[in-house]
């Protein structure tokens, strides 16, 4: 008895110093493709102190968990959010089409109710983003969802210079004259992003020579992004975005590009793995559907990606508009097979409108209050995308066969559709189970440039876990705990077992 | 047989070839082996064997045996069950709804559309029952209809037609007491019009079949739906947005002496005590998990919708959320289940035999017992805790569905897939 106590003690592994609890899991997943089964946990000071698959040496005063069959998991990263904004923020900046100084971290709100959702599907850090409405957005932010005040906090407030392609800097802008000198084509979108980086590279080389004044913080901000010192974030949905990031990351000797809410990235992968520039994918939406009330997002064909971050869509709340098309009361609909129909609805003064723009194929449905284009192909052409890009998931199943770094990222789509079912559902298409929950954190951790302190539940990282009641990638299994930097954040951890235990 | 591809018209006329063919492929008898067996009519049978002769089952158990010249399925290291029931869906027409809001007499016959996707995703997630109704936008939607995804003819497809009136509860624009008022006025101008033609008629038709009687009385065609359900011969399918409209649904049966069928979206969660204690079952429709702030501190709150009426007492069945997804698939769905308090036969009967009673079918389609329909799903895994495909999919004592031969699963996903 004695001879089998001292021979457990002489195994077991040292407790390190400065340990405040440890937690035993049936399994732990590392976050990098390493699964302890099972796994104990050593958390000292809100850090990861020791991981092993021996228990650590009990200690009186560091009281140990057995979670029984629980599964544990680092906490996941959301690299594509726009949480925490109040909606006139996220809805973006409408007057000015180069803002690299700007930080989110300012006008995020650590208390906003959203945050919730995103912990209760096991996220512990975001990357939250400027809105989509202008070119050079500005600086994104790393926010932990909790702090040590009980709420969210921003960790650092500017971990990438994010960079929008797409249409949605130019929707809206066309045809309000001369006046008005916002990019109303992808063209003038992607000029805008030449014309400053070249105007920016010029002036540093003036500054750096001693023959111009210094940058102003706007100038400043682009400028680190082209000297590599800061990232440059792209949104770039579609492959021609993508296409177009590439490129013009070549010319610009841009050193850290990544893409980021790439949706249909895939037929772009291999160029991506070329160029040695990570791929954050996602939301993954099927566009053919209409969908009830909630939010929807998705890729028109044209390519824009929407997200539409209105909330329930109960159509009673509206009150409708018996009048002609020509006169607005309100909120009203307006049925219409391109933009060209709708177009003059739209320009007769009506702040509200719901679009139903039906093509021979995608019934789209919007449910905002402000009017939204969608840039189809009008009716005219009537051809359906290829179903695999409409089927994202089927398409993301290909990005891993194509060698390029990725990870992939949710933004702030209903639950439901969360993070771990991207993963649930990658593994369903063949991805190896043992890459999947390294998707969801130490990859999307080391593109962001996050891992020296999340993504893994590795030695000197911060303390934020999941735990899942059975295999995270059962679609039966629950969150059971969330901590982050060692704190109990949701759920409840079970009672300690006695330090004297003998090892078992 | 395989499913076709759906890819815009030319592609679509090639499917139409290939599920014509399928569809007039007679059903066998069908010794499918060694499955973990799930029949929904009892417990779980781990190695078990379904017979199937005729297009139904004739048995399941671990003693059965196979009859001389049947073919056998081998289905070992699988999970045998029923195909999934839709109880409710507005996929599948090209217009879910009119602009006009009474339309009792709009038949999802007749705009239903083999082509859409939606049909091609039943069919390969084992989503065998659907029942089509038109969609919320509406008072009184039409009539809707109860089909398997197979079959490229409307005529293949429906199993029911004209199975339900669609009733909405959630106005489309403007108010609620507006759109009740409108809904009333529909049924009293219906109730009015059959009174008159009762009153004018030289003497009432005891035909025995209520279509034959309203014909027989000069009833309008275009008035025979909305008759029906007065008459009590149709059911309304009523779609209830919030806990207020649940009560306002039942207000109307007891009204006007109809037979209605709630289906609640997550905002009715507050009404499922009251259902409880009205003995109803619901179709639960949208979201199971829904946030809700907290109006008074903010406070972001979980509800549960599914644990909240199974708690009160009440019956479900789920349906799918096309487009998520998870959601869309029924299996996923019933998977939820399982992370509250469910058991695995709580789970899966509210996605097979609960939604075929709910739709009227529970002598045909839902589980495994002798005499059903032989719909059965052999799936590659646990549907409640793996990540389950349907491996083959037999249809009326047919496989109709088999996975390794599906030319879209191999495109997309690689002729290595598994």
């Amino acid at each position: 008895m004695i001879a089998s106590m001292l021979l457990a003690a002489a195994l077991a592994v040292p407790l390190p110093e400065g340990a405040d609890l440890v937690v035993k899991a049936a399994a732990v997943h590392v976050g990098n493709g390493t699964v302890l089964a099972p796994g104990y946990v050593v958390i000292g000071g809100g850090k990861i102190l020791a991981v092993s698959a021996e228990r650590p040496a009990p200690s009186p005063g560091v009281p140990f968990y057995d979670l029984g069959s629980a599964v544990m998991a680092p906490g996941f990263i959301e690299g594509a959010s726009h949480a925490g904004l109040a909606k006139g923020d996220r809805e973006n900046e409408e007057g000015r089409e180069f803002t690299p100084g700007w930080r989110v971290s300012e006008v995020f709100d650590p208390r906003a109710a959203d945050l919730e959702s995103s912990l209760r599907q096991g996220v512990t850090s975001l990357v939250v983003h400027p809105g989509v409405s202008n070119v050079i957005a500005g600086l994104s932010c790393w926010v932990k969802l909790r702090g040590p005040r009980g709420h969210a906090r921003v960790e650092r407030d500017s971990v990438g210079l994010r960079i929008t392609l797409g249409t949605e800097p130019a929707a809206g802008h066309g045809g309000r004259g001369i006046m008005n000198r916002r990019p109303s084509s992808r063209m003038s979108t992607v000029f805008e992003i030449r014309y400053h980086m070249e105007r920016v590279r010029q002036a540093s080389l003036r500054g750096a020579s001693g023959n111009g004044p210094p940058l102003n913080a706007d100038d400043a901000a682009l400028s680190m992004a082209l000297a590599g010192r800061i990232p440059v974030l792209w949104k770039a949905a579609t492959a021609k975005d993508v296409w177009t990031a590439i490129r013009i990351s070549r010319e610009f000797g841009i050193q850290r590009s990544i893409i980021v809410e790439a949706q249909q990235a895939e037929p772009a992968a291999r160029d991506l793995a070329q160029a040695g520039i990570p791929v954050l994918a996602g939301p993954l939406v099927d566009v053919r559907y209409q969908t009830r009330g909630g939010r929807r997002g998705g890729v028109d064909e044209d390519g824009a990606s929407w997200l539409s971050p209105s909330a329930d869509a109960r159509a009673g709340e509206d009150p409708a508009c018996e009048e002609e098309e020509e006169e607005c009361h309100g909120e009203r609909e307006v049925h219409a097979s391109c933009e060209e129909e709708a177009a003059p609805a739209l320009r007769s003064g009506c702040n509200h409108g719901r679009f139903l723009l039906f093509p021979d194929n995608p019934l789209l449905r919007y449910d905002e209050v402000e009017p939204t284009y969608v840039h189809m192909d009008c009716c005219a052409t009537g051809v359906a995308l290829p179903q695999e890009e409409h089927d994202p998931l089927m398409a993301a199943a290909r990005l891993w066969r194509t060698g390029v770094d990725y990870g992939f990222a949710a933004g702030d789509t209903t639950p439901g559709s969360t993070l771990l079912d991207y993963v649930r559902f990658s593994v369903r298409n063949g991805l190896d189970p043992a890459k999947a929950i390294p998707l969801l954190t130490l990859a999307p951790a080391r593109i962001l440039g996050l891992d020296d302190r999340v993504g893994s539940i590795e030695p000197g990282k911060d303390a934020d876990l999941v735990l899942f009641d059975g295999d995270p990638l059962s679609p039966s299994s629950r969150i059971i705990l969330v901590i982050i930097d060692g704190q109990v954040v949701q759920g409840e951890m079970p009672s300690p077992r006695p330090s004297k235990e003998s090892a078992k | 047989m395989t499913i076709p591809m759906s890819r815009g018209p030319v592609a679509g006329a090639l499917a139409a070839v290939l599920l014509v063919a399928t569809s007039f492929a007679g059903a066998q008898d069908l010794f499918i082996r060694g499955g973990h067996v799930i029949t929904c009519a009892g417990p779980e049978m781990p190695e078990a064997h379904v017979l199937i002769r005729g297009g139904r089952i004739e048995a399941a158990g671990p003693d059965v045996v196979a009859p001389e010249g049947v073919r056998v399925i081998d289905a070992y290291g699988r999970y045998v069950m029923p195909a999934f029931v839709v109880a409710e869906t507005s996929q599948g027409i090209r217009t879910p709804n009119e602009i006009v809001p009474v339309t009792p007499f709009v038949s999802v016959t007749d705009s239903l559309d083999p082509t859409l996707p939606f049909i091609e995703d039943c069919f390969r997630d084992g989503h065998y029952t659907v029942h089509i109704l038109p969609g919320d936008r509406t008072a009184i939607g039409g009539t809707g209809a109860i089909i398997r995804p197979y079959g490229l003819n409307v005529l293949d497809m429906v199993l029911a037609p004209d199975s339900a009136m669609k009733i909405s509860l959630i106005p489309p624009g403007g108010s609620r007491a507006a759109h009740l008022s409108n809904l009333r006025r529909a049924l009293e101008d219906g109730q009015r019009y059959l009174e008159g033609k009762r009153r004018d008629a030289p003497s009432q038709p005891q035909t025995g079949s209520t279509v034959l009687d309203l014909m027989a009385l000069g009833v309008d065609r275009r008035q025979h739906s909305l008759a029906r359900l007065l008459e009590g011969d149709l059911i309304a399918f009523v779609t209830c947005g919030t806990a207020g409209d649940c009560m306002q649904a039942l207000r109307l049966a007891e009204e006007f002496k109809i037979k209605v069928q709630l289906v609640c979206g997550p905002g009715t969660w507050r009404a499922a005590e009251w259902l409880g204690k009205q003995g109803v079952s619901v179709i639960l429709q949208g979201d199971l998990e829904m946030e809700e702030s907290d109006p008074d501190t903010g406070k972001n709150i979980l509800r549960v919708i599914p644990k909240i009426y199974k708690d009160a007492g009440v019956r479900f069945a789920l349906t799918p959320v096309p487009g998520h997804l998870g959601r869309r698939y029924m299996w996923y769905q019933a998977a939820t289940l399982l992370r509250y308090g469910f058991t695995r036969e709580e789970a899966l009967a509210a996605a097979t035999s609960i939604p075929a009673e709910l739709i009227g079918m529970q002598d045909r389609k839902g589980d495994l017992s002798p005499g059903k329909d032989a719909d059965v799903l052999i799936m590659t895994a646990d549907p409640l805790t793996g990540l389950a495909w349907v491996d083959k999919g037999i249809m009326a004592g047919e496989v109709a569905y088999d996975r390794a031969r599906d030319p879209r699963l191999k495109e997309v996903l690689g002729s290595d897939h598994k």
